[in-house]
């Protein structure tokens, strides 16, 4: 067990880096009255002990991290919060868009068309009503598309609009009941799609993800699939940075309850 | 039953074809400056026909001056804040809207308390209050309605997921506005006024833009 910040820094972990800075913080009287300060310092301990994420679950968080994740943040709290330079292209091409370039409004469907789908996919668990909702998300896109101000980033803009066809969507009553698990495997397909690992994995991840309600599902896509900061992800949603924290982390919490890597 | 990577194919075909180069909208950031600019002209004509208070010696320059400033900088913070809403994926939290509406309230009660504070004047018993309350509602509603509209118009051009909420938060930031032209002009300062009849206002205004997105909305769709 490291005792020094010396040894904290070596550890170069998350885990490590939070514990070096809890010491740091905290004033020379904290240590003068340690039992004032017991309750919320064993809570601490306990909290930190246990990392958010990443112990207890290798497999299915290997499995959900490895899905075409573009970047290789992998704690809430390290997470970059201005635009990647993989969406550079794809503010120049809606910029084409805009201005009624061919190439680019093709290389930009290409590009958006894969993630609008899994996005649209992960909210209905329908595939008939996931192709309704594409047609209608690019119908969109193509109507808005004076409201993009570049040089924002597009993903959130995009899965913005479509959020918002989905939303106009569920208003017109389509709305389908929340846990109802998709008998398509390529729905399944859609929700978690990943590589390199074991089938019996993926699918229990699928099922999983399948049974989650729809608020966690999707900001699990978003944010560990899709790579969307939290900061575009409140976005998107509508609120807080700090609730789309939250809310990410309950969801994985309850992903492993679901998967049956821990119990309740 | 049409293959879906058709018909998304048919899509793509037809909106290929209707392509052509538009102009983006103004950013929220350039609508709430023109909207200011113009709330701030409107009112400087405003105050130029209509005598100010009386009781503005007693006010003094903060209470007469800078309190309305005060208000009407929380006036566009609300209209800045609702025209950001209609920005795909950049909309602000629910929990932003709430204290951009909380603090507006503050401030409007703040400039009541501290108008009342420095100079309380009431009606006079024998004034009919309820036919002062209605001139003073419809005059700020009055002064609203055409920042109302403009600013649902520019709103319309946007989408927005939340339209009726945007709507009333337009029209409440609207009245707010005219309301911190309109107490310079009133002199009555006696909380039971104000919040009978300016307050109310901001109610009403706030209703008229709910109207009007409600109505873009149903055109919209109709389209």
């Amino acid at each position: 067990m490291p005792s020094s910040p010396a040894q904290l820094n070596a550890l170069d972990s998350p885990l490590g880096r939070l514990r070096l800075g809890r010491r740091r913080s905290r004033p020379p009287w904290r240590h003068r009255t340690p039992d004032r300060w017991l309750p919320f310092r064993s809570l601490g301990t306990r909290r930190l002990r246990r990392p958010l994420f990443t112990s207890r679950l290798p497999a299915l968080w290997s499995v959900l991290s490895a899905a075409d994740r573009s970047t290789d943040d992998t704690s809430t709290s390290d997470e970059p919060e201005t635009p990647r330079v993989a969406e550079d292209p794809l503010v120049a091409l809606l910029v084409g868009y805009q201005r009624g370039e061919a190439e680019a409004f093709d290389a930009l469907y290409d590009r958006l068309l894969p993630p609008l789908r899994r996005y649209l996919a992960h909210l209905t668990l329908d595939r008939s009503r996931t192709d309704d909702l594409l047609q209608e998300t690019f119908l969109q896109i193509h109507r808005s598309r004076h409201t993009y101000l570049a040089p924002r980033p597009v993903r959130p803009w995009a899965f913005g609009i479509a959020r918002h066809v989905y939303l106009m969507d569920v208003r017109r009553g389509t709305r389908r009941r929340r846990h109802e698990l998709p008998q398509d495997d390529e729905v399944l397909e859609l929700i978690a799609p990943v590589t390199g690992t074991a089938f019996e994995d993926k699918d229990l991840l699928r099922r999983a993800m399948a049974k989650l309600p729809a608020d966690r599902r999707e900001i699990l896509l978003l944010h560990h699939a899709l790579g969307l900061s939290h900061r575009e992800i409140a976005g998107i949603l509508g609120i807080r940075v700090g609730a789309a924290k939250v809310r990410a982390h309950r969801a994985m919490l309850s992903l492993r309850v679901l998967s049956g890597v821990e119990r309740e | 039953m049409n293959d879906p990577d058709t018909s998304l194919g048919e899509l793509r075909d037809l909106l290929r074809e209707s392509l052509q180069p538009i102009r983006t909208v103004p950013g929220p950031l350039l609508v709430t400056a023109g909207t200011a600019l113009l709330v701030t002209c409107a009112l400087a004509v405003f105050l130029s026909i209509k005598p100010l208070r009386f009781d503005r010696a007693a006010l003094g320059a903060i209470g007469m001056w800078w309190l309305s400033i005060g208000q009407l900088v929380m006036a566009i913070l609300l209209l800045a804040m609702a025209v950001r809403d209609t920005v795909p994926g950049f909309r602000p939290s629910r929990a932003q809207l709430g204290v951009g509406a909380g603090l507006a309230i503050a401030v409007h009660g703040g400039v009541t308390g501290l108008s009342w504070h420095r100079s309380p004047v009431a009606l006079p018993e024998t004034a009919d209050a309820l036919s002062i309350g209605f001139y003073c509602h419809r005059v700020e509603l009055l002064a609203a309605l055409p920042c109302v509209l403009l600013a649902a118009l520019l709103a319309s051009l946007g989408l927005s997921s939340r339209p009726l909420r945007l709507g009333f938060l337009l029209g409440a930031g609207s009245a707010l506005a005219a309301d911190s032209a309109w107490r310079l002009v009133c002199p009555i300062s006696d909380p039971a006024h104000v919040i009978g009849a300016h307050s109310s206002a901001l109610l009403s205004a706030g209703l008229v833009g709910l109207l009007c997105m409600a109505v873009v909305q149903a055109l919209r769709r109709r389209i």
